[in-house]
This record gives structure tokens, C-alpha cells and sequence, in this order.
């Protein structure tokens, strides 16, 4: 887990190289609070820069940027793979010899023997850029869910990468403009949706996704489409007991996988199911000496209790921390500056991270993801609900609806007209659900900068293609895994796992997520949604519980760390 | 957020309102409409957010 940016430049040398590198690492300093490295070759036409929070093999060996020995192929990496082990010995089996035991080696030599193909036996999270001398040849790439993030700046004679849009600002290399489709992304969606970004002349290099360039010639792939997971399956549905079998085997194997490291990790605990289930799957794993983090704000002092009594079940060594909010008012240009991205929410996990850091653990697991997962959110039930009910009505649809939209809250009442007024597709109806402005009240609030035709046109046609990208499914689904897909790709990966991100490095505190996993993912998806009675309360989770837990812990309900994340900021 | 951080988010959305991304009249209408329970308190904060990015305040 670090801090990552370079440049590559394809007819000349860098313009003040040096000076570039330092201005992107200290950028860049807060990702990676352990080390500093910078690589420019003599024709300083290539530069990497390195910011490091050391997991595993912490020691010099792990240090980057890393070079096989010949020096011909060079990486740096943000992240962790956490089968590395696994991977290493397949290398191992087919003549590499490794010279350090990070997963950092193991990185640069399965992309040298394999491409980016072979990104889709990695079981991880990662951002990274690796660079050929001898071919002149960048690729870049991130891994499947989005966890890592990365940010590209592509122009005519050079390529810039880095893990924070600010390095980029600060370094020059973009200018510091707002992009209005990135602009009327937020505005649609309450985040910045891939590949758009706040800033021109910057894009978002997508989930699952590579980019390689060539002597400045690139071109793109996809090397693992997490869609694919929701799609149906042939064949008879898994028996409940087989399948709640193997949904609990795939969490602790998820959950052990992720405990891989060299320094103590801590787990997020809130009491909720999400983090109840990754403690009691860590026990199971044999993980001792566990430490568990309770972060607490002075109104949800319930929520600390039930992790406490989870915390006591599992003999855990618990913190319970206690947050004062108050000088957000205070705290939000530096906030600001860590956020990277505009986002409507993410505040409050700013000084939850900045407690657990402040407790001297570099490394915890999150329950985030569990919601997507397991069904936890009520999308998964009022959407497949709210389009059979627009169906089954038909022509008596239009005298319904506004019956029943008079019988809602205030708040409520401009969701449902749109719905009401749209094609009641699963899009549309999820945007009802989540978007930030519905298109109607855009209408109503965007101003000149924004409404200026041209570029009213373009910001449109750059969203609506984004959009088209992540909202689009990759073959036949049955409701609820429409629903997991959407919360998945658009509000997990676009929204919650970037915030995490900036949030948690801002205080170089690393955080793994055991739900957002392929392994995992593949082995509830697309099953759940052949097994609805396993969605309601997350019960496919639930059973996944080593120990029972007192029904007074665990009430299925997300609560403290990640409930007071997305509540209204104090004052 | 009515508390202490009212200025903020008024701040917030008055740069988002002087940059032209949003119409004049639309502060006063957000703010009114989340004091109102018309709308969810992420409508006025998160137009403040974005209103102090696009002002350079994270400069």
C-alpha cells in the first residue's frame, strides 16, 4: 500500500526531471509515510516515483521502484496481492528465481513472463505502472474491483500517472481546469464516475482495466470483467445447505487470504454483521492476538456497545475510540485536499481513520462491500418490487402513481415522479434510488458555465458513455444480481472504495476489503439470487458465523465506524 | 450542519454559485429545500464540497 506516480516521455528528455519527482513524492509523502524512491535513467526521459507504507517484507529488500536484475523491466506498485505466495511458486516452478520475499517481485515477474493477461490470477488489490528499457514500453493497470486507485494523464509526447490527482496538479502536469463532464458526473451521481475525473485533461483508468503504450503508440484491455459474476448460470439451483456451505468457506478463506503480512492487522469493528462476520472468520483463520478498533461519535453509543460484546465473544484486544467531530468546520481545507475527488460523502471516515492510525496499527480489514454482497441494502428489494409493480399495473399505471406518491414524504415525492415518468428500466430506476440530481432538478440548478450548449453536449455525451460502461450488464441476470451489480460497480467501487482510499491513506493506515473479492464474489453470485429467502437480512452472511453471536450484536444493520460515515457531518 | 458548519456549506454553494455552475437563485433554493425536508442533507453539503473544489480551495 503506497503512493505511486511517474512520467514517461517519447521524442525528449523530462523537463527538470528531478524537481518533477520530488514535487510528485512529497505530493504523495501522507500515501507513504515509510519510504522514498525515485528512478530516472540517464536520458532522463523516463521517471517512477515511489512513496512506501511497508505490509510485507518491510525491510529494504521490498523497496521500490524494483528492477529484475538484468534492470531491463521496472515497477512500482500500490497495494497487495495476496496470493502471492501462490504465485510465486508457480514462478518458482517455471524457472524464475526470486531475490526478496515481497509481493512487489512476484508483481514484476508474473507481468514479465505473462502480460497483463496474467493480472487475472492475482487475488488482491493494486495500482501500478511497469516500464520495458528495451522495448520502451508503459503499462499500467488496476485491479478488478477498483480498490487501488489511478489516475492517467495521456498527451501528444508523454504519459503521466499518479495514485492522487493532486500529485498530478501539484507537479504541473495537468492544469488545475475542472472538467464539466466531470462536473455534471458528480452532479448526477453524488461522485465522479469512471473514467471522468474533476479535472481536464486527467481520466480515471477503469476497474479491471490496462493501458499500454508503446513508443507512445497505446492500447487498452480489460484483463477480468467483474460483471461476469452476476450473470445466470445453466444448470439447477445449489441446495441451501451446499450453497451456505460454501458461502461460509469462500469468507474465510477471503478473510485469511487478506490477514497476509509481515505487521500486525487490525479489524474495523462496528458491531454490525459486515464486521462481526470478518472477526468471527479471522478467529476461525487462527488469527491471534487480534486487535479490533471501535470508532464511536457520542450518539451512537449503542453501536460501541455491541462491538464490544462481539469484541468480548471473540477475545479480541478492543479499542474503542472516541471521536470528536466538532472542528470539521476547521479541519475541511486539509479534508479537502486529502478527498482528491469531489464526493458527498466520506468526512467522518477522515477522523475514524486518523484515530485507528493514531493507535499505531498500519493495516486493517473493513467490513465495506458486505451491503453489495450479501443484499443488504433495501434496493435489493424496493427495485425488483417497484418495476413488477409498474409492469403488472400497465395502463393503470398513470392514475396510480401519483395516488401513491402523494402518500410519501416530501423528500421522497420528486424520486417517485421521476420514476413514475420514466421507462421504469432497471437504469433509470437505480439513478431514482441513488443518483444525486435526477435530470429534472439539474435542470433546474445548473448555471452558464455548465449551460453553455457546447459544452452542455459534450458533458452529456461524456457521461451517458461513461454510464453505458458501468451500468450496462455483460449478460442475463435475475433481479437481485442486477441490483448487486449496480450497487456494486457504481456506489461500492465509484464511491465508497475511493473515499476509503484517500481517507485511510491520508493517515497511511492500509485498508483491506475481504467482501470486495473475486474468489468470494464468484461463490455467491450468481447463486443468491436463486436463494431469496438467504437475502433478506443478510442471511447467507449470518450463516457464515463461526460462533453464534448474541442477536443483541448483531442485528444486521450496518452501524458505528460505517454508519457514522454516512451520516451528516457534525456541526 | 445547520450548526457549525452552516457557513461552510453557505460558502461552499456561493462559490458554486459565482463560478456559474450553478444558477444565483439556486443556494438560497437548496438551502431553504434541505431546511424544509425537502431534500436529504447530502444535497446542500455535497454542492458545497464540490463548490470549494472547483474554487481551488484544495489547492
Amino acid at each position: 500500500m503506497c503512493g505511486i506516480a511517474g512520467v514517461v516521455s517519447w521524442d525528449r528528455p523530462i523537463a527538470e526531471p528531478a524537481r518533477v519527482a520530488r514535487v510528485l513524492a512529497d505530493a504523495l509523502a501522507h500515501r507513504g509515510p515509510d519510504g522514498r524512491a525515485t528512478w530516472i535513467p540517464p536520458s532522463e526521459d523516463v521517471l517512477l516515483v515511489h512513496r512506501r507504507l511497508a505490509i510485507i517484507d518491510p525491510g529494504p529488500d521490498g523497496a521500490q521502484p524494483m528492477a529484475t536484475p538484468d534492470g531491463r523491466h521496472r515497477i512500482v506498485f500500490n497495494g497487495e496481492v495476496y496470493n502471492y505466495r501462490e504465485l510465486r511458486r508457480d514462478l518458482e516452478a517455471g524457472g524464475e528465481r526470486f531475490s526478496t520475499a515481497s509481493d512487489t517481485e512476484v508483481l514484476l515477474r508474473l507481468i514479465v513472463r505473462g502480460g497483463p493477461a496474467a493480472l487475472a490470477r492475482v487475488r488482491g488489490m493494486f495500482a501500478f505502472a511497469w516500464w520495458d528499457a528495451e522495448d520502451r514500453t508503459l503499462l499500467v493497470a488496476r485491479d478488478r474491483f477498483g480498490i487501488k486507485p489511478l489516475y492517467v494523464a495521456p498527451a501528444p509526447h508523454q504519459i503521466a500517472f499518479a495514485s492522487e490527482l493532486g500529485a498530478l496538479r501539484a507537479s504541473g502536469i495537468v492544469a488545475g481546469e475542472p472538467s464539466p463532464a466531470g462536473v455534471l458526473g458528480f452532479l448526477t451521481w453524488g461522485s465522479v464516475i469512471p473514467p471522468l475525473t474533476w479535472q481536464r485533461g486527467a481520466e480515471t483508468l477503469p476497474p479491471g482495466a490496462w493501458w499500454r503504450w508503446r513508443g507512445g503508440a497505446g492500447d487498452r484491455g480489460v484483463f477480468a470483467d467483474a460483471r461476469d459474476a452476476y450473470r445466470s448460470g445453466p444448470g439447477p439451483a445449489q441446495s441451501d445447505r451446499d450453497y451456505r456451505a460454501a458461502a461460509r468457506h469462500a469468507v474465510r478463506e477471503s478473510v485469511r487470504a487478506h490477514l497476509v503480512a509481515d505487521v500486525p492487522v487490525g479489524v474495523f469493528l462496528s458491531g454490525g454483521i459486515d464486521s462481526g462476520a470478518i472477526v468471527s472468520a479471522a478467529a476461525s483463520a487462527g488469527a491471534s492476538n487480534l486487535q479490533t478498533f471501535t470508532v464511536g461519535f457520542d450518539d451512537v453509543t449503542s453501536e460501541v456497545e455491541r462491538a464490544r460484546s462481539v469484541a468480548t465473544e471473540f477475545g479480541t484486544r478492543h479499542h474503542e475510540l472516541r471521536l470528536d467531530a466538532s472542528h470539521v468546520a476547521a479541519d475541511l481545507p486539509k479534508i479537502l485536499t486529502r478527498l482528491d475527488q469531489p464526493t458527498i460523502d466520506a468526512v467522518n471516515s477522515y477522523y475514524v481513520a486518523q484515530a485507528v492510525a493514531a493507535a499505531g496499527i498500519k493495516a486493517v480489514l473493513s467490513g465495506a462491500g458486505g451491503d453489495e454482497l450479501f443484499g443488504g441494502y433495501p434496493s435489493f428489494v424496493r427495485l425488483p418490487r417497484a418495476m413488477a409493480a409498474k409492469r403488472a399495473l400497465g395502463p393503470l399505471w398513470p392514475l396510480v402513481s401519483p395516488l401513491t406518491g402523494a402518500l410519501m414524504p416530501a423528500r421522497l415525492q420528486a424520486r417517485w415522479r421521476h420514476f413514475a415518468m420514466t421507462n421504469g428500466s432497471l437504469v433509470e430506476s437505480y439513478r431514482v434510488q441513488r443518483g444525486f440530481l435526477l435530470p429534472e432538478e439539474l435542470d433546474g440548478l445548473a448555471g452558464p458555465a455548465l449551460r453553455d450548449s457546447a459544452v452542455w453536449r459534450q458533458a452529456h455525451s461524456e457521461v451517458a458513455a461513461a454510464e453505458r460502461t458501468l451500468l450496462a450488464a455483460s449478460g442475463a441476470e435475475t433481479p437481485q444480481a442486477s441490483v448487486a451489480r449496480l450497487e456494486s460497480r457504481l456506489y461500492l467501487e465509484s464511491q465508497l472504495l475511493r473515499d476509503l482510499d484517500v481517507m485511510s491513506m491520508a493517515h497511511g493506515l492500509e485498508v483491506r476489503v475481504p467482501f470486495v473479492d473475486h474468489e468470494l464474489l464468484g461463490a455467491v453470485w450468481p447463486e443468491l439470487g436463486r436463494h431469496p429467502s438467504l437475502l433478506r437480512h443478510k442471511r447467507l452472511l449470518f450463516d457464515t458465523l463461526e460462533r453464534r453471536l448474541a442477536v443483541c450484536a448483531l442485528d444486521g444493520r450496518r452501524a458505528g465506524a460505517n454508519r457514522a460515515r454516512r451520516s451528516a457531518p457534525a456541526g | 450542519m445547520g450548526g457549525e458548519l452552516a457557513p461552510t456549506v453557505h460558502d461552499g454553494l456561493r462559490r458554486l454559485a459565482d463560478r456559474g455552475w450553478i444558477l444565483p437563485d439556486a443556494p438560497a433554493r437548496v438551502w431553504n429545500a434541505w431546511t424544509s425536508g425537502r431534500v436529504h442533507w447530502s444535497r446542500p453539503w455535497g454542492l458545497a464540497i464540490l463548490g470549494h473544489f472547483l474554487d481551488g480551495a484544495p489547492a
